[in-house]
């Protein structure tokens, strides 16, 4: 297992974990346009495009369009790829961003933790 | 380019309020006249100031490109969305900013059909009640050959509808979709009232900033559209 982790100054982070069939990336803080500024080139770097991504926000309160953007590039990665995206923990603001730009069941998962998310078949 | 449409078009009359968060702004509309009405499109280009504006300008470009080249097709607001979707997706320069949108085509007898990519729900008001239209879509450009729906609705006369970008309930106290969606439909049922529609605009969006305390964080767009049939 190999973690990366990008912290900011205002209680922002992102840990990046890749395990054997999963690439974990856990958010803490609020998800905006510096937070991505500074993690997208890290992501992009450390996404293996043979593994099911998880993105966990169970400590994110807020995202802004920024991150909608970075969410979408990360499911055209896994769909290209054929493999698949999974959200965990989102609840929320966030939550209802996602829905109401079209992160719906038939695109994406949701599960409400990592366990529930692991047991998730592989496609 | 602000956004920005006549006040009345055929049997259509409009109202619109905007403010940008900084200098430039992405929310534009771009109306266009098909044999029996109005095809409009309503769009938040995601982000603020000058990015979003440059992009705004090439997505208002891109769209009346495709509009022209289907002229004779009278492309529907699905269609449109359909083919946009595609487009955005299979293209490197559009497909680095996304952008939510609706597509409406108000036809001269008061039928209107929309379709929507990720943008929140329209909210229909009559002076007897207020709703939210419940359609949805994803994100143009999300995942290839994406399907939009429509929702085909029969205006009555002085019934309105209102569209509006996510900016005009979002400031520094970073509110939840969801409550911001019900404040607004709250104000616009009180406003409903108001008989002239440029009035009703002004004191909604008033009543709007009023609420959410200036500035906003994000570029806001508010447009009041009545069916006003013989005016």
């Amino acid at each position: 297992m190999t973690i990366k982790t990008v912290q900011s100054d205002n209680n922002q982070s992102i840990k990046i974990e890749e395990l054997e069939n999963h690439t974990v990336l856990t958010f803490n803080g609020d998800i905006d346009a510096f937070t991505v500024m500074q993690s997208k080139e890290t992501i992009n770097q450390n996404i293996s495009d043979n593994k099911i991504i998880i993105i966990d926000l169970t400590n994110v309160e807020f995202i802004d369009s920024h991150a909608v953007g970075l969410f979408v590039s990360i499911l055209k990665r896994a769909h290209k790829a054929e493999t698949r995206l999974i959200f965990i923990g989102a609840e929320g603001q966030p939550k209802s961003i996602l829905k109401i730009v079209g992160f719906n069941d038939d695109i994406v998962c949701y599960a409400k933790d990592m366990q529930e998310a692991l047991m998730l078949p592989v496609l | 380019m602000e956004p920005n449409i006549p006040k009345n078009i055929n049997n259509w009359s409009f109202a619109i309020k905007h403010d940008i968060a900084e200098i430039g702004g992405g929310d534009f509309i771009l109306h266009h006249k098909t044999k029996d009405g109005i095809l409009l499109v309503f769009a938040d280009v995601m982000g603020h100031g000058l990015p979003a504006k440059f992009f705004s300008y090439a997505y208002v470009g891109y769209l009346r490109g495709l509009i022209n080249l289907y002229l004779k097709e009278e492309l529907q607001p699905d269609i449109l969305l359909n083919l946009m979707s595609k487009n955005i997706y299979d293209d490197d320069f559009l497909d680095n900013c996304i952008f939510t949108c609706q597509a409406i085509h108000l036809k001269n007898n008061g039928e209107l059909t929309i379709s929507s990519a990720g943008h929140p729900w329209p909210i229909l008001s009559t002076t007897k009640l207020t709703d939210v239209v419940k359609i949805s879509g994803p994100l143009l450009g999300m995942m290839p050959n994406t399907h939009y729906s429509t929702i085909e609705y029969q205006m009555q006369k002085e019934e309105r509808l209102i569209l509006y970008t996510d900016g005009i309930f979002e400031n520094i106290s970073k509110i939840d979709h969801k409550k911001g969606q019900r404040i607004l439909q709250n104000n616009i049922q009180q406003c409903s009232i108001i008989k002239n529609l440029q009035e009703m605009t002004e004191q909604l969006w008033n009543n709007q900033s009023e609420k959410f305390k200036k500035p906003f964080c994000d570029d806001a767009t508010l447009l009041a559209i009545e069916y006003t049939p013989n005016k």
